[in-house]
């Protein structure tokens, strides 16, 4: 039990990510001193730095700049959520950014058409639309994957595309379409601020940050402390067992997918109930907000945990990205790091394994001083009887020792599997 | 009949590159690895090509359909070099391939538009639209096929059909082939036969770089707009 309690506050699983990200940001280091290498010591700075001392203005406080970086985390955060609640149920959401937009349709739509609710709660029912859209457009998937095992990746991706000119097309149809700006119309509901623009003033935080982050821990409890939860990751690991073991492997391939749409679609309602002005712009394009998903989900490992870092992480990069753009650099440089960060934490297998390799020769060089008993000891953990028998060891060591090679062989096993 | 010939040829230019595409992502899930990054390769390949025939086109040093087969090669040698790094990270590191295909597609339009900054100071690099051939001596004359595949034509579509060919003779009729498909599909039996399954994997997804940058110059340099990139 105790062992149990201690891995769950182990740092192990996050460091690779964090060497990753070491990496990527000495490679955007490098490419700006490349690039111009005269401002390069106020470009770093800058980056490094602006976000947290405001952008916009060098006069501004500190808490806006902070203000600013939760506003652009919102989209980051929910997108990655439904990425990555899909990943860990074994499903690709590759079409978060179709999602975003029906969601975003839908609250524009619902904000600008209700007008028989008082103002001050349309947004909620607002953003239950828009979370409702998602939730329908990505069940198109996961019901064509359940019952016809038609691959999510390549029915996401299409009705990312349905999705945009639907709504294109719509904006026209039900009059919500400012011509003049080739973009829907301003929308003047949103959510509240919860006192968070007293807190970080003249910024562009909205309350949408802190229903985020809940719908992030509950997410995490959904997913690590409900008997619904286990299903969905079962099946993610392994969709045969799982039925074999009685779980309704369709219904759950289903509801991974319906909420993965729910959080993405939430993201749409969210960042356009902003109040800071956002509107659709009529163009053939894709968000990118649900490509910037996946990288967050990827760099979270895939925890709604890991998720809320993840996104603080790349919001805190985009604003330092703003920020060196005034210096006359390219903004790509951002996506550049991102690039090198996922292609790094990539390998996170080969970094976890060389830790491995190090955790072991640590434990074995230890377990050979003492007899065959602890030997056994070192290598059966759970067994109660075996760490009692192992009770004249240094037991703090030895106990994250073993946690860590538990730790990093399940991690690995995870990955095989997923 | 002329209009309908007219369709077919604007089909054939958007058809060409999606093929070719299709080819290399072919190559590489057969050996076994999922090339997810086809689009940044792209990119890339349609990136260093453009440059190179951009500068050509300035300098006056080469140019006519000679220029083009340069820049069809130089974009397959990007598309091989850029497509390594995912092989690297695939078959020698463990990666999850998901993730750096991921990680390779953010990579690309950005170091992409950011070059393309640095170098030319825009964002999209001019590209004058030289390389439409009006009517192929002898073949136009052809009736029915002569307008449909010899008239307004271009040489990738034929180089495009051609790989088409090869590729299918490769992989059904050749070892090589043969081993590749069997890498993919069943390594521990390619790997007891004394075939390395890494080399095969490996060239599998080079072939698929390859392909994939081609792909990206042949989409690029004869997209409508005649300026491409972003």
């Amino acid at each position: 039990m105790n062992n149990l309690k201690r891995k769950r506050f182990s740092l192990t699983p996050a460091l690779p990510s964090l060497i990753s990200i070491l990496i990527g940001l000495l490679a955007g280091i490098i490419v700006i001193v490349i690039a111009d290498s005269s401002k390069a010591l106020l470009a770093v700075r800058n980056l490094l730095l602006g976000p947290l001392y405001g952008i916009y203005n060098p006069n501004q406080s500190s808490l806006t700049g902070i203000g600013n970086m939760l506003f652009f985390m919102i989209p980051l955060l929910m997108t990655g959520l439904s990425v990555g609640f899909a990943f860990k149920t074994g499903l690709f959401n590759i079409g978060a950014s179709g999602q975003f937009m029906a969601g975003s349709y839908v609250a524009i739509l619902l904000a600008r058409k209700l007008t028989g609710i008082p103002n001050s709660w349309r947004w909620l029912v607002a953003l239950a639309g828009a979370a409702l859209a998602g939730m329908l457009l990505a069940s198109i998937a996961g019901i064509l994957k359940a019952f016809r095992n038609v691959n999510e990746v390549i029915t996401s991706i299409m009705l990312n595309y349905t999705s945009m000119y639907l709504v294109n097309h719509l904006i026209r149809a039900t009059g919500l379409y400012d011509p003049l700006k080739n973009r829907t119309l301003p929308v003047q509901t949103e959510i509240p601020k919860f006192g968070l623009d007293k807190l970080f003033p003249k910024s562009f935080v909205s309350g949408g940050i802190l229903i985020a982050i809940v719908i992030a821990i509950i997410c995490y409890v959904l997913l690590y402390k409900t008997t619904f939860g286990f299903e969905l990751r079962a099946v993610g690991l392994n969709r045969h067992a799982s039925r074999y073991a009685g779980i309704n492997e369709k219904r759950s391939i289903i509801m991974s997918m319906a909420l993965a749409g729910l959080f993405a679609g939430m993201a749409g309602g969210m960042i356009h109930l902003a109040g800071v002005g956002r509107a659709i712009q009529v163009r053939d394009v894709l968000p990118p907000e649900g490509f910037d998903g996946i990288a967050v989900a990827l760099l979270g490992l895939n925890h709604p945990l890991g998720i809320i870092f993840a996104s603080l992480f790349m919001a805190y990069l985009k604003v330092g990205g703003q920020t060196i753009q005034t210096l006359g650099f390219a903004p790509e440089i951002i996506n550049m790091m991102i690039g090198i960060i996922l292609y790094v934490s990539a390998m996170a297998v080969l970094i976890r394994k060389l830790l491995s390799i190090r955790a072991k020769k640590q434990s074995e060089t230890k377990a050979l001083g003492n007899s065959d008993g602890e030997l056994y000891a070192v290598h059966d953990p759970p067994d109660p009887g075996a760490t009692a028998a192992a009770e004249k060891l240094p037991p703090e060591s030895e106990d994250s020792t073993n946690m860590a090679i538990s730790a990093v062989q399940e991690e690995i096993e995870e990955d095989k599997h997923g | 009949m002329v209009r309908i010939a007219d369709v077919f040829q604007s089909v054939l230019t958007y058809a060409i590159p999606l093929m070719v595409v299709a080819l290399a992502g072919m190559f590489s899930e057969r050996s076994g690895v999922i090339n997810i990054s086809l689009e940044g390769t792209m990119i890339m390949g349609a990136f260093t090509g453009i440059l190179f025939i951009h500068t050509m086109q300035r300098t006056d040093l080469m140019s006519g359909h000679l220029l083009l087969l340069t820049g069809l090669l130089i974009s397959m040698v990007t598309g091989i070099l850029y497509s390594s790094l995912h092989a690297i990270a695939a078959i020698n590191m463990f990666a999850d391939q998901t993730i750096s295909g991921t990680a390779l597609n953010i990579f690309a339009p950005a170091f992409a538009v950011f070059v393309a900054r640095s170098i030319i100071g825009v964002q999209q690099i001019p590209l004058g639209n030289v390389f439409r051939i009006a009517k192929v001596p002898v073949l136009a004359e052809i009736p029915i096929l002569g307008p449909l595949f010899f008239e307004n034509a271009y040489l990738t579509t034929y180089i495009g059909i051609a790989i088409l060919i090869i590729s299918q003779i490769v992989l059904s009729k050749t070892r090589f082939g043969l081993r590749l498909k069997s890498a993919g599909e069943y390594p521990q039996a390619t790997d007891a036969a004394g075939v390395s399954v890494v080399k095969m994997r490996y060239a599998g997804v080079l072939i698929s770089g390859a392909l994939a940058g081609l792909g990206g110059l042949i989409l690029s340099c004869r997209s409508p707009p005649n300026s491409v990139l972003m």
